[in-house]
Parts: C-alpha cells; structure tokens; sequence
C-alpha cells in the first residue's frame, strides 16, 4: 500500500497541471498577502501641506499615530477620543467635510476613530439600528463602554432575531464569555481579512482541480483498467489514490497557509493580531478571541472545507466518464453556495452553504462573515446553533462520507 | 523452513503427481476455494522441485449481464472454455461479447453468474496472486500524456509488485525486443500508434505473465509491424497461454494454436485452424463473370471477394453451393470464409 501511495503521490505532483496549479497557489499566496497594504492610503499635513502616503508607507505612519492610544481599549481612552472630536468638530466643523484640516484630522482625530467607531456603533438605536452622531454621546457612555456592548448585542439580537428568542439567549450567553476589556493595535484591516477568506477559496478551487481528473482521466484515456488488472488490484488503488490527494491538499494548504500568514502579519505587525476581534469588525461579534486565533479559526474552517470539497471531488471523479465533466461540475459545487446565497439569501441558502463542503468559503456566505460581520443562527429541531459551529461541524463530517462513496464509486466501476 | 504454499504442494504431491494435479485442478473448486490467498500467493506455475505446473483457466457457465435504458443486455451469455497455453484467438464481429469476456478474465469485471478459475481457484478470490500472473493489454491503451516510455514501464513495474532491479532488467530487454530502445525517454503522447501500442504490450509482459491477454491488439499498427507482432506473440506463447480477441482474422490464423468464435455473446466455435476451416470445405466457390453480371450476382450470392481481371471481366470469390454460377470451381476455405460465414454484416468492415 505504502508504494502504491508513494507512487501514486510521484505521479500526481509530475503532472504538468498539478505543478501549474501548485505553482498558482503558491504565487497567489504571495500576491494575495501582498496586496491589501497597497489600499492604504493616509493624509497628512508637513510644513502646511497635504501629503498623501500609500502602501507600507502609510501604514507606517498609521501605526506611529496610533501608537499612543494602541493597547487595552479602556473607556478613558474612549471619553479622551470623544472630547477631541467634540472639542475639533466645535473648531473646525464636520470632519468629513472638505474644509477640515487634514493635519488636525491627522493628530488629533484619526489616533482615536478606530476606538470612537465602536462606541458609536454600540450606542446605536435599539428599535431601528440607527447609530447616533458623536454629539448625541456623552462622555458617560464612553465610560460606560463595555456594558453598553452586552446592550447593544442583546438589541441587535432581538431586532434580527425576532422569531428565534433561542437564539437571543443563544447569543446573549456567548457574548457574556467575553470578558472585557477589549484591545486594538493598529495594523491588520478588514481588507486583509477578506483576502485571507478569498485567498482559501481559490486555494480550495486549486486543490479541487488538482483532484478533479484522478478517477476520470483514467476512465477517459483507459489507463484504468492496467491499473485494476496490476497486482495490488482496485481497493489498494483506491486507497493510493485517495490518500494522495488528501496529501496533496494537505501539504498544498499547509505550506500556502504558511508563506500567506508569515507575509501578511509580517507586513502588518505581529502585534495587530492581538486586537480584539470586536474592535476590528463590529463590537458585537460573538468570540472572545483576538485577530490572531481568528486567523486560526478561519484558516481552520477553510482546511475543513477543502478537504470536504477534495472528498466530494474525489466522489464526482470517480463518478464522472471524463475529466470535462468533472472539472465542470466541481467548479459549479464551488462556487455554487457563493453565488446562491449572494442571490437568494434566504434560510435554503443559510442551509446550503452550511451543508455544501464549499460553502463555508467564497463571498458574503463564507465562515469570515459568519463570524465576524453577520450573526446568524439555524434552528435543528429544538436546539438553536450559532451558523459558524455548523459551518465547522457538517463539513468535517462530511469528509469521511465522501471519501467511502468515491473509494466504493471506483471500486464497484465496471463490475 | 517451508512456508505455507510448500507445505501445500508437498501434501498435494503425496497423493497425486503434479500432472495429475494440474488436470484434475478444475475439479476441485470447492476445495480450492476453502484455501486463503495466503496459502496461494506463489504462483502455482513456477517451478518447485524440479516440476513445473503449468497454468490452466476454466471458465464455467460464465454469464455477463448489463442494465441498460432498454432492459438487460446479456454481452456474454453462458461460455464455457478451458484455456491452456499457447496462443488462442478469440474472434467475433464488433459487439460479440470479446472485451468484455476478457475484462471479466482480467478481473475487472464480474461475471454475473458462473465462474473464472485459474488452477482451480476462483479468480475473484485469488486477487493480487492471480493478477501477479496476468498481463493484460485493452482495446484502448490509456497512459499518463506526461509520462515517458521508460517512466510509464517503471511505474507499471512497480505497480505490478516487480522488485527495482527486476524491473530495470526487464524494461531494458523489453525496450530491445520491442525496439523502442530509440524513443525510451519520449513522451508516450508523441509516439506514432505503433509505437503506443508496442509500449503497450511492453507493459503488459512485464512481469513476464502466464497469462497474456491482448484485446485488438494489432489496431493501429502498419502491416508490417502486424507481422513483427504476430511473430513476436508466437515467441512469447512458449510456456504461456496468450489469447488474443480480434476481429481481424489474419491476426490469429496462422500463429493461434486454438480459436475460439464469440457471437452474440456465445461461443459459438472452438477449434485449430484447420478444424474450424474444415466447416467450409464445399462451401466456397470462385467464377469470372462480366462486369454487368455483378450487381445481379451482389443480390444472390454472398460475395466475399472480388478482383479485376485483364480481360476487364471480374473475378468473385462467393460462399454458396456450385449449382448457383455454371462454371463455378469448388477452392480451398480460409478462416477469412468461415468469418465471413458467420459474420455477413461484417464484410465491409473486416481487414484481411
């Protein structure tokens, strides 16, 4: 079996197609992690005029502003960063009016927005969703930060939530796990985030075309039937076959993953990766878990569904009469939860992409959005489950089920 | 110290002889099948203590259904055949049941009812020990387009459990019988069809197996890499059974030392070649005819020859009785005859 495996795996990565999509991979991880610091734009004021910086550059100076009011989130930092915006909107008018002086934004406002941002957010209105002007905040709700958080979530809940109380006392109870404060280090953005969920979604698709032909093309070309007549016979084949493309996949992800995270938190601060992950997204996110174990979870959430997805290819592989079809029909399970869900978005779409290998990867559906931006919940009889737990839990279930139907698909073919 | 398998042959030996053994095989299948793969996984054919047993394949009743659209197809329908060595040709028109009878003796099919045995085992029991002993050559030679011959025959060598230096040993010879020496480290991809196929039977003789199994396997190929195929195959029959299914009866009828006639998924004919030839003894005729005769003589007659003569009158070849041309002369039968015969639908399509 050992030497069917090793043997199999040689063939596979000798593939002119497997080396060019590992080396897509490869390349796009360095592309990928590269590109979201290009979007950073800062202005600022040297000598009375405007300068505008790009890239790592104004990253940098991002980081230098915000070094003061960077660390442990306290509602002192947050009154200070509300009594500087009352105090230069008084001066200077509306910030995001062309007339306020970019030097002033930059000193005085921009140090505290990303703290500001939260309290405005958390202040919002419980009926409506609203969130109100600074002016409308007092410097009592500033200090008073952390228990306006559990409010605010207990609002949000009910205003979307209002036929599942479950899920209200659901997430109630999850956000009281979070123990405050929270923390924010300037650095890694929203932006970069979401290329970390695209950037596993093309890995899944390359790992998915790699697998796509394995049975098939054997079928196609008849390669398959030397193989079955050869002395190790067609379940050690199977096995071999199996096993390899699993390796491949898990290798693929590893080493991708790897150069992907080492670039992008070296690009923007290892130190960015302990901010709260309330801070970055919305305050009313679900885990108690900073950027880093995010990082963690979604890197997770996206190796499960790719091993999902490499199974259910395997299965259509073996399945299929040719590689056509099945390239064809495995990029269609692909991107499909994406797509359905980006158009329906509904609760058959909520359930699809919880129950499709690939949907916990892609756009608007994926496990990212589950559990930073949307804060959805599916009813399974009596018991109210927080999406992103299924979103884990029905793929990595699925891969031992896909994997015995294409090992059996393949070895009851022609018999 | 003896391991299982002697243990086995040397028990068997004390009360029958080898020979004995050998031909009695097929009549003690429910013993056989009582014995583990273990016990077997030395092919019985090689030579231990001096003696030598040689491989026999029954086939039993052996039936293959398919569920199709339409209901079910019966592809092969209740055969019965002793295989010996030597070379057997399995003839029958396109659609007979050929592949597929020889997709079952691989083992990568099922028989839907009846039995394949091997030495008396049942081959869907001996699994890696009766492929071990099997080489096998499809319709369609697949590969890996990035391979090159050598890499794709290393690869096959180990598939099929052949130790490195084996293998290396083998492959070189190989190459050399084969005369692929030249184009060892193309691609496969780019080789001419003669080539691929040559590759292909390079393969399937790589474990140098008892059983041989070639299905088509001059398509593709030049006349002349025909002949070098056919003398090739006759080299290798020594010791060996080597059934070859064609539909191209120049392929088996001088070399095959038995054929086998399939249609409609039966055997419908076993014999030599002259046996089977004997069939048509009386049956076939030769006359010259003008060329307006012939489209009267292309309703009546099963013409299965036609030459232009000198004269501008034509020649025709037809299998009938004499009484159906006057002047018509009684000649030899080839197996092409009894083919056409058998298979009237393929006349158009046969290669001589």
């Amino acid at each position: 079996m050992k030497k069917v495996w090793k043997l199999e795996l040689l063939r596979i990565l000798r593939t002119r197609s497997t080396l060019l999509f590992l080396a897509a991979a490869l390349a796009l991880s360095v592309f990928m992690a590269c590109m979201p610091v290009t979007y950073i734009k800062f202005s600022y004021e040297e000598n009375g005029q405007e300068m505008t910086l790009n890239g790592p550059a104004a990253l940098a100076m991002r980081k230098r502003l915000r070094s003061a009011t960077d660390g442990e989130v306290t509602p002192k930092k947050l009154a200070a960063g509300l009594a500087a915006y009352r105090e230069n909107t008084a001066r200077y008018g509306d910030p995001n009016s062309k007339d306020f002086p970019v030097g002033i934004y930059a000193s005085e406002l921009f140090p505290y927005a990303a703290l500001t941002a939260r309290l405005k957010e958390v202040m919002a209105d419980a009926d409506t969703g609203a969130v109100p002007d600074y002016a409308a905040i007092s410097e009592t709700d500033a200090l008073g930060f952390y228990d306006r958080c559990r409010i605010h979530v207990s609002d949000l809940m009910r205003m979307e939530q209002r036929d599942n109380p479950d899920a209200v006392t659901l997430a109630e109870k999850m956000y009281a796990q979070i123990q405050p404060p929270f923390y924010y280090y300037e650095g890694y953005d929203s932006n970069m985030a979401e290329y970390l969920g695209l950037y596993l979604f093309l890995l899944m698709l390359l790992c998915a075309l790699v697998t796509a032909p394995l049975f098939c093309a054997e079928y196609q070309t008849g390669a398959d039937d030397i193989l079955r007549s050869t002395k190790y016979g067609r379940r050690t084949l199977a096995a071999a076959k199996i096993l390899s493309a699993l390796c491949v996949s898990v290798t693929l992800f590893a080493v991708c993953m790897t150069v992907f995270l080492l670039i992008s938190n070296s690009i923007f601060g290892w130190d960015s990766c302990r901010t709260s992950l309330q801070m970055l997204f919305s305050a009313a996110c679900l885990l108690p878990v900073n950027i880093g174990r995010m990082q963690v979870l979604v890197t997770l959430a996206g190796l499960i569904a790719l091993l999902s997805c490499v199974s259910l290819t395997l299965f259509v592989s073996a399945a299929c009469r040719n590689t056509t079809t099945a390239t064809g029909l495995t990029i269609a399970l692909c991107l499909f939860p994406s797509v359905f869900y980006m158009m329906a978005g509904n609760d058959l779409a909520a359930w699809l992409r919880v129950l499709l290998p690939s949907g916990a990867l892609g756009g608007t559906n994926s496990f990212f959005y589950a559990l930073t931006f949307y804060f959805e919940f599916l009813k399974i009889g009596p018991w109210t489950v927080w999406t992103p737990w299924l979103m884990l839990a029905v793929p990595a279930a699925e891969i031992p089920l896909f994997l015995l139907l294409a090992a059996r698909t393949y070895v009851r073919r022609s018999l | 110290m003896k391991n299982h398998t002697d243990v086995l042959i040397v028990s068997l030996n004390e009360l029958c002889s080898f020979e004995e053994f050998c031909a009695g095989a097929s009549q003690i299948p429910p013993m056989a099948k009582l014995i583990p793969e273990e016990f077997t996984s030395c092919p019985l054919s090689r030579k231990r203590s001096g003696m030598e047993i040689i491989m026999e394949i029954t086939l039993e009743h052996v039936t293959k259904h398919f569920r199709e659209k339409r209901g079910i197809k019966e592809a092969v329908r209740d055969v019965s055949l002793r295989l010996t060595p030597g070379v057997w040709g399995l003839l029958g028109a396109n659609g007979s049941g050929k592949t597929t009878l020889m997709r079952m003796l691989c083992g990568i099919m099922q028989a839907t009812s009846g039995c394949i045995l091997c030495d008396g085992l049942d081959i869907s029991l001996s699994g890696g020990s009766y492929r071990e002993r099997l080489g096998y050559l499809p319709q369609e030679f697949g590969f890996y387009p990035e391979f090159t011959v050598r890499r794709y025959l290393e690869y096959i060598a180990a598939l099929k459990g052949l130790p490195d230096d084996t293998a290396k040993f083998r492959i070189t010879k190989l190459l050399t019988q084969l005369t692929l020496d030249e184009v060892r480290d193309k691609r496969i991809a780019k080789l001419s069809g003669g080539m691929k196929r040559r590759v292909g039977i390079a393969q399937a003789l790589l474990n140098e197996p008892e059983l041989l199994i070639l299905d088509e396997p001059t398509s593709g190929l030049d006349p002349g890499e025909r002949v070098r195929f056919r003398n090739l195959l006759s080299e290798l029959s020594r010791d060996r059974i080597v059934l070859i299914s064609t539909h191209i009866v120049s392929d088996v009828e001088y070399i095959a030392s038995r054929i086998a006639i399939m249609k409609e998924g039966d055997i419908f004919l076993t014999g030599t070649t002259p046996e089977l030839i004997s069939r048509m003894r009386g049956q076939v005729y030769e006359c010259v005819i003008p060329p307006e005769a012939l489209a009267r003589c292309e309703q009546n007659l099963h013409i299965v020859n036609l030459r232009n003569e000198e004269n501008g009158r034509l020649r025709i070849r037809y299998l009938g009785g004499p009484d159906e041309i006057p002047g018509a002369v009684s000649c030899a039968p080839c197996l092409e005859d009894l083919f056409l015969h058998l298979f009237p639908q393929e006349e158009r399509n046969t290669v001589i």
